[in-house]
């Protein structure tokens, strides 16, 4: 089989808790002649393999978490993971369905394998006549066309797909996610709620409507789906921490802060997660602490942003008198004038609420001291009649 | 004789009455006896019904009715048949389907299968019925059902509700 004596140079992926499992996979690659299996000890190292070894088979077996993390790395920015990926689990049930429906996977098997069965799936993952592998060359396109940034051409390539396979949902949803990547939010939003009609509980829609919704302002509605999304799948560390952001902004901040910390357990690189942790600690009155971590974050711009949200948070909590300190102390550690023109006119409209019109015609003239262009800033000025030459 | 005719039968072992084929002006019923206890119907094999295989089937159902009837496996045109006229269905009413043939799609081998459901897996939310994912019964993958709004979940829906 031509197909196999191409793989038998990659290395394949083994990250397989089951000792009868692990074994039998051995003695399949052995057969089949391929190179010495790379057996990483945990998600990271899986996931740094997957990297190096971009056409490596990735067969495992872990809990649905390591698996949903390793198949997130996977898909990256893209839409589709191309390499073969077998994942033996357990026991099919509906939860595993959902979280599973996100990804495309080569094959998923349930509960004891057998050895005979584990060679012919390894083969069948490669064939390109089996009928997993029908859409791949279309993928490769669509993937290819993605790298290259030509957006237009992504567009076109799924529509064409989803042309030829209308019932098949995942091609839909992998099209809006497309268009929401394009800003194309509106024709995005109709064909994820066509999808919805079929599968109401996919995360991964829930999630791009959800974004859909934000963008047209509809915080209410965003916050909903993104809600039901995290229900029905938790492994997600970035929508963790979108929601998180999202309960702080709306002033729940136990729940924003269950979130955070939720999101930054499940990814340690989730910059969102760790700055939302801060943010909570701001909220909380523990500045120092606050302080100290968002040191360890390299960008200003991200920094500042914590103290942003807490002060947002602040407002909407009518303490005008924290959200005024945050401000300041957002003040301190920015440096770019474009980033520092945003916080402080955050900080007028706080002096504006608390209704201190010296400190907020001061901290306008700052605003557009820092940038003579931000025009929010002349607006505030003229709504509350304050002379700013 | 029609093609038709040919692919009409009734077939039983010890427990059950398999019906397989058209349900027409040729279906004959009169292997399925009168007994005591119940009486297992299986209908995953019913390709078709048309109106004279309606009165046929009804005409067997009055025959039958002191016993318990069950309907096993129903296919997706007894379904179509029975949402359209309940009547088809015997003196237990919904109670009496135990289980129903639904189409699956599978989104990642792109295949079309069938899947066996019992009533119990329907979940009813806002007025429309759900069944939860099930693997692809190819490569294992989830299989979404085409057939969401289907005349026979609606017939659920309508009786749930």
């Amino acid at each position: 089989m031509k197909f196999l004596e191409q793989q038998s140079e990659f290395p394949p992926i083994l990250f397989i808790k089951n000792e009868r499992h692990f074994k039998i996979a051995r003695e399949a690659f052995r057969k089949l002649n391929f190179a010495e299996p790379i057996v990483p000890d945990d998600v990271d190292q899986v996931n740094s393999a997957l990297t190096e070894n971009p056409r490596s088979l990735l067969l495992m077996d872990s809990g649905l978490g390591d698996v949903y993390k390793i198949l997130n790395h996977c898909r990256g920015d893209g839409f589709f993971d191309l390499r073969p990926i077998i994942f033996l689990c357990e026991k099919s049930d509906s939860k595993v369905m959902k979280i599973l429906s996100e990804f495309r996977l080569s094959f998923v098997r349930y509960g004891e394998q057998d050895p005979k069965d584990f060679v012919t799936d390894i083969i069948q993952s490669f064939n390109p006549e089996n009928p997993i592998n029908s859409l791949l060359p279309q993928f490769r396109q669509i993937e290819s066309a993605r790298e290259n940034n030509e957006d237009t051409a992504v567009i076109e390539l799924f529509e064409n797909l989803v042309d030829e396979y209308p019932q098949n949902i995942r091609l839909h949803t992998e099209m809006a996610a497309a268009k929401i990547k394009m800003g194309l939010h509106e024709e995005a939003e109709s064909i994820l709620d066509e999808v919805l009609i079929v599968d109401q509980n996919s995360p991964r829609v829930l999630f791009l409507k959800s974004q859909c919704r934000m963008k047209q302002g509809d915080r209410v509605q965003a916050m909903e789906h993104l809600s039901k999304s995290v229900n029905y799948c938790s492994y997600n560390s970035q929508r963790c921490s979108e929601l998180g952001k999202m309960e702080i902004e709306w002033g729940s901040e136990d729940k924003g802060k269950k979130l955070f910390l939720h999101a930054w357990k499940i990814d340690k690189k989730n910059v969102e997660a760790y700055k939302g942790i801060a943010t909570t600690k701001l909220l909380e009155g523990d500045s120092e602490q606050a302080i100290k971590m968002l040191k360890k974050i390299s960008s200003e711009k991200e920094r500042a942003s914590a103290f942003n949200l807490a002060g947002v948070a602040a407002v909407k909590k009518k303490n005008f008198h924290l959200a005024d300190k945050l401000y300041s102390q957002a003040t301190e550690i920015v440096k770019d004038k474009k980033i520092m023109a945003k916080v402080i006119y955050n900080q007028a409209l706080a002096a504006a609420k608390l209704k201190m019109k010296k400190e907020t015609t001061a901290y306008l003239k700052q605003v557009l001291e820092c940038d003579p262009d931000f025009k929010k800033a002349e607006i505030l000025a003229a709504k509350l009649k304050i002379d700013l030459s | 004789m029609s093609d038709t005719r040919k692919r009409f039968s009734v077939q039983s072992d010890n427990s059950s009455y398999f019906v397989e084929g058209y349900i027409n002006e040729n279906a004959d019923f009169k292997k399925i006896e009168v007994g005591e206890g119940k009486l297992r119907l299986n209908l995953e094999q019913v390709e078709y019904i048309n109106s004279i295989g309606c009165k046929n089937w009804l005409t067997m159902i009055d025959r039958v009715k002191s016993m318990d009837i069950e309907y096993h496996a129903v296919s997706i045109a007894m379904m179509t048949a029975i949402s359209m006229l309940p009547g088809l269905l015997p003196p237990g009413g919904k109670g009496a389907i135990k289980s129903f043939i639904l189409p699956y799609y599978c989104l990642n081998c792109n295949q079309d299968m069938t899947l066996k459901i019992s009533p119990e897996e329907l979940k009813v939310v806002d007025g429309s019925a759900f069944v939860d994912m099930h693997a692809c019964v190819h490569c294992g993958n989830p299989a979404v059902i085409t057939e969401e709004n289907s005349e026979y979940l609606y017939l659920y829906v309508e009786e749930i509700d």
